[in-house]
């Protein structure tokens, strides 16, 4: 059942279920436009010469993430190996903790 | 000040009576009153050096306070009465009494006024620390344990070597400003950094937190790390090469966060990342530099306490933090989802503590006139909020629902640990809520106005165009949950290289004896078999003892003795 409908869920649950999808998508599209407009519209008081350039920190963050996501892939590929590499050396390939381990945790 | 009892040995107390209390609502009453009575205690504090004693004819200082160390004391403090409540539930002994020495070390190496002092209750925070791990009870928590001792141990023993040089050069074992060049200042340098994470030095970090038990890691995460930030800020401000450190430390654990599948370990390359603001700021120096360092501690020790008690709530409720095990929690586990979204928000949303601290530090990175610095500040603000504020809650509570078919959904955490995230993300608010208030703790006394228009703007510009970009390259398929596996770290060296080469050491030279055992033991048997083949029974020699020739060879003796008399006669 949706999430977003199905009243069995607490009424939390149903409000973020609203947002798992393209709502919260398109609610960022609009803020991140307004806020780029107000590049034009205030003028900033810039302490480095390349803060000026229209849209840099919009640009500048979007920018960021697209490098992270290409070296994270590139470290995956260079760098994964399976969970148990380490082992027994390492919980990485131990299984879940079951539910009298959590209690006591 | 002989009225107030120095707040380290209120914890030690505490820990030492803890015990013989009967597990249950009463311990942890107790528990939550030690760090509110510790916490009222620095309150109290006025600054100057209030406690010394005499060890092997030194006069040392227990407490020597100013607003630096009643900052960070307060905070610890109140983290541990956040982190204690989170535990609750929790009726083990050794982790309750564990927590409460490593709290009350931690404390006490802030007030700490020389080295000896700072080195006993350094050492203090490896050892209790390290039982949080233990206390997972595995095998491989074991040895994640011991790694993680050696390490902080290690540390310790190069402080101490740095500060007998240093007392050796200066007569000084004042915990004061130091200035790097000799051995011994190098050495304390590098035992702040181990424990600071500085790159190379930080495996331990990533290794040792996702091995805690649930609370644990939260508890983990409060002292340690911050212990360093303040020991660096105290000895070594305005030291330039913190400023490249701390570069390496903003960009190098955000490309591992980025690409980890274990929820705790990215938190921990996280926090990995945002000390690397603090050490850049105490490279900088400056005191609105140094006030951003304090407030930053701040600010991300109750942030990120957040959110490992978030992923602590989901392994404690699925068994797992792995991102490749986890998806649409948030409609079992709402209240944890919210709470993890505004520990995300606080790292650096105006209305919100980080967005303070942070803005003193870029504002502090600006001044100083550092346009590279400043843009990997401002590549790893945007870098965090998408690794821990967007990524990592979208991967735990969001997406495919992994427990749809499942018999039973996971519960909500439980109502301790719902109440610790509460009070967690409120103080995140308040912070950030009154400016004013956060900033009259500060140590130095700097007008700054973190709520401009420039500040606000550019802010949220950075972050909505973070999380724009994420949810579309999801869209598009280029970012995805990641598989089961995890990353090799630079400790591969140490934990698969160096071992292979002491294996590949052990093997060359066993063969190479067993090689030169057998050539010499060839030999030995080829000259006894000469040997045994002219005197044995049946050699030549053997057959020639005959009393003939044995008056033959006596005769040829007893004439070339008389040649010799003969001749020296002459």
């Amino acid at each position: 059942m949706n999430a977003k409908t199905d009243t069995s869920l607490p009424a939390i649950a149903r409000l973020l279920g609203r947002l798992d999808g393209r709502m919260l998508f398109w609610l960022l599209v609009l803020a991140g436009v307004l806020l780029a407009l107000s590049d034009f519209a205030y003028h900033r008081h810039e302490i480095f010469d390349f803060e000026a350039v229209p849209l840099f920190y919009a640009g500048f963050a979007a920018a960021s993430v697209l490098v992270l996501v290409l070296a994270g892939g590139i470290f995956r590929a260079l760098f994964k190996r399976g969970e148990n590499f380490y082992a027994p050396f390492s919980t990485d390939s131990e299984p879940p903790l079951k539910a009298q381990e959590r209690d006591h945790a | 000040m002989p009225d107030i009892f120095p707040p380290a040995l209120i914890f030690i107390a505490a820990a030492i009576v803890l015990p013989v209390l009967p597990k249950g609502n009463l311990r942890a009453l107790f528990l939550l009153a030690v760090p509110l009575v510790a916490a009222h205690e620095i309150w109290q504090l006025s600054e100057g050096v209030t406690h010394t004693y005499e060890l092997l004819g030194y006069s040392l200082t227990l407490m020597r306070v100013d607003q630096l160390s009643i900052v960070f004391g307060l905070i610890f403090s109140f983290a541990a009465f956040l982190a204690l409540l989170y535990a609750w539930h929790v009726k083990d002994t050794v982790q309750q009494v564990t927590t409460l020495l490593y709290a009350g070390s931690a404390i006490g190496a802030v007030f700490a006024g020389d080295f000896v002092t700072l080195f006993i209750f350094w050492e203090g925070t490896a050892v209790a620390s390290v039982f949080l791990i233990w206390a997972r009870g595995t095998e491989g928590a074991y040895y994640t344990g011991m790694r993680y001792l050696i390490i902080q141990i290690a540390s310790g023993v190069i402080l101490v070597a740095g500060m007998a040089l240093h007392y050796h050069e200066t007569g000084s074992l004042a915990f004061g400003a130091l200035t790097l060049g000799s051995l011994g200042t190098w050495a304390i340098l590098i035992a702040f950094g181990i424990k600071a994470a500085f790159p190379l030095l930080h495996t331990w970090l990533p290794d040792a937190y996702p091995a805690a038990t649930p609370t644990g890691t939260v508890v983990l995460s409060i002292f340690t790390t911050k212990l360093a930030i303040y020991s660096l800020a105290r000895s070594f401000a305005g030291t330039e090469i913190l400023i490249y450190i701390g570069t390496v430390m903003v960009f190098w654990p955000l490309i591992y966060a980025a690409a980890e599948n274990d929820l705790r370990r990215v938190l921990a390359y996280a926090l990995n990342n945002q000390l690397g603001f603090m050490v850049i700021a105490v490279g900088i120096g400056t005191p609105l530099a140094l006030n951003g360092v304090a407030a930053h501690a701040v600010a991300h020790i109750l942030y990120k306490s957040l959110l490992f008690m978030a992923m602590g709530a989901v392994l404690y409720r699925t068994g797992t933090a792995k991102a490749s095990g986890l998806g649409g929690l948030y409609r079992s586990m709402p209240i944890t989802a919210l709470l993890c979204i505004v520990g995300g928000l606080a790292m650096s949303t105006p209305l919100f503590a980080g967005f303070v601290s942070k803005s003193l530090i870029l504002s502090s990175v600006a001044k100083a006139y550092e346009p590279l610095i400043w843009a990997a500040l401002l590549f790893g603000s945007a870098g965090i909020f998408y690794v821990a504020g967007v990524r990592l809650p979208y991967l735990a509570f969001f997406g495919e629902d992994k427990f749809a078919g499942a018999p039973e959904r996971p519960k909500e955490a439980p109502w301790n640990m719902l109440l610790a995230m509460g009070l967690t993300a409120a103080s995140c608010f308040a912070l950030g809520l009154m400016p004013a208030t956060f900033m009259s703790f500060l140590p130095y006394d700097v007008a700054y106005d973190a709520y401009t228009p420039d500040h606000i703007l550019t802010q949220l510009q950075v972050l909505s165009f973070t999380a724009i970009a994420f949810f579309a390259l999801w869209r598009f398929g280029l970012i995805k949950r990641p598989a089961p596996g995890i990353l090799v770290d630079s400790d591969w060296l140490n934990r698969r290289l160096a071992l292979a080469i002491v294996k590949l050491g052990a093997y060359i030279s066993r063969n190479m004896w067993g090689l030169m055992s057998r050539t010499a033991t060839r030999r030995l048997d080829a000259f006894l078999a000469s040997i045994y083949r002219a005197h044995g029974p049946q050699g030549p020699l053997a057959r020639s003892w005959p009393a003939g020739s044995m008056v033959l060879w006596i005769a040829v003796l007893l004439g070339f003795t008389l040649i010799l008399s003969f001749s020296q006669s002459l």
